[in-house]
C-alpha cells in the first residue's frame, strides 16, 4: 500500500519535473544566439592577450634566472594552454568572452553539466549505498554500536568495493520492498 | 599491536585517512589536468 503511494508520488514528480524542465529548455535555447563558440569569440581572444600581457609585464620586473620569472613563464604557458583547451571544446562564450556552462540537458553540451552531474550522483550514491550496507551489517552483529565506532576494516573494504552496481542493487531492493522501512518500524512522536 | 590496529580502525582516524587520500587524489587530478571546465569526452 505504502509503496504504491510512494510510486504514484514519484511518477507525478517525474512528470511534473519533465514538463517543467522541458519548457525551460525551449526558452533558453532561444538565448543561445547571444553566445558564440569560444574559439570564434573576439572577446575571448582579447582576454587571452590581456592575461598574457599582464603576466609578461610582471615578468619584466625580475631577472631571467630568478625563481619568480621561471614561475611566471610557466604561468604564461598554463594560461595559453587553458585558453587553447577551452577553444577546442564545445564551450560557448558570452559577449564578455567568458565561457558559459550550458546546463539545460542538451546532448551536444552534455559534457559540460549532465555527464559530470551524473558522475557526481553515481559517486555520492555509491558512498551512501555502501555506508547504508555497513550500518545494516553492523546492526546484525553482537555489538552494533561498537561496530559503528570501531570499524571492521576488512568487512568495510569488501562492502566499499562491492558498491559499484548500486543503482541495480537499489532497484532490486526497492522492488522486493527491502529498500524502505515499513511504517510500523518508524517511531512517530504523539501529536 | 592489536590495540594499535584497533585505534587505527576507529571512525575518526579512518575518516582522516580516507579524506586525506581523497583530497590528494583530487589535487593530483587537478595538477595533471588543470582548469577543466568540461568532462573530457565528446
Amino acid at each position: 500500500m505504502k509503496i504504491t503511494n510512494f510510486l504514484s508520488k514519484f511518477c507525478c514528480l517525474t512528470i511534473f519535473s519533465f514538463f517543467f524542465f522541458s519548457t525551460n529548455i525551449q526558452s533558453v535555447n532561444a538565448d543561445f544566439s547571444v553566445l558564440t563558440p569560444c574559439k570564434e569569440s573576439p572577446a575571448f581572444q582579447k582576454r587571452l592577450k590581456a592575461s598574457v600581457k599582464k603576466l609578461e609585464n610582471r615578468l619584466k620586473l625580475y631577472t631571467p634566472e630568478s625563481r619568480e620569472s621561471k614561475a611566471l613563464i610557466k604561468q604564461v604557458a598554463n594560461t595559453k594552454a587553458r585558453f587553447e583547451n577551452y577553444g577546442k571544446t564545445s564551450l560557448l562564450c558570452g559577449k564578455e568572452g567568458l565561457p558559459r556552462i550550458i546546463a539545460t540537458g542538451q546532448w551536444d553540451h552534455a559534457n559540460e553539466f549532465v555527464i559530470p552531474g551524473l558522475v557526481f550522483l553515481y559517486i555520492t550514491g555509491w558512498i551512501g549505498w555502501v555506508g547504508r550496507k555497513y550500518v545494516r551489517y553492523a546492526s546484525n552483529t553482537e555489538n552494533p554500536f561498537e561496530n559503528e565506532i570501531i570499524i571492521n576494516v576488512p568487512v568495510a573494504i569488501s562492502i566499499m568495493n562491492s558498491g559499484f552496481l548500486w543503482p541495480v542493487e537499489a532497484w532490486k531492493e526497492f522492488t522486493s520492498g527491502d529498500l524502505l522501512a515499513s511504517d510500523d518500524d518508524i517511531s512517530v512522536s504523539p501529536r | 599491536m592489536s590495540d594499535f590496529l584497533k585505534y587505527l580502525s576507529t571512525a575518526p582516524v579512518l575518516m582522516t585517512a580516507l579524506l586525506s587520500v581523497t583530497s590528494a587524489f583530487i589535487m593530483f587530478i587537478n595538477f595533471v589536468y588543470p582548469d577543466q571546465l568540461t568532462f573530457p569526452i565528446l
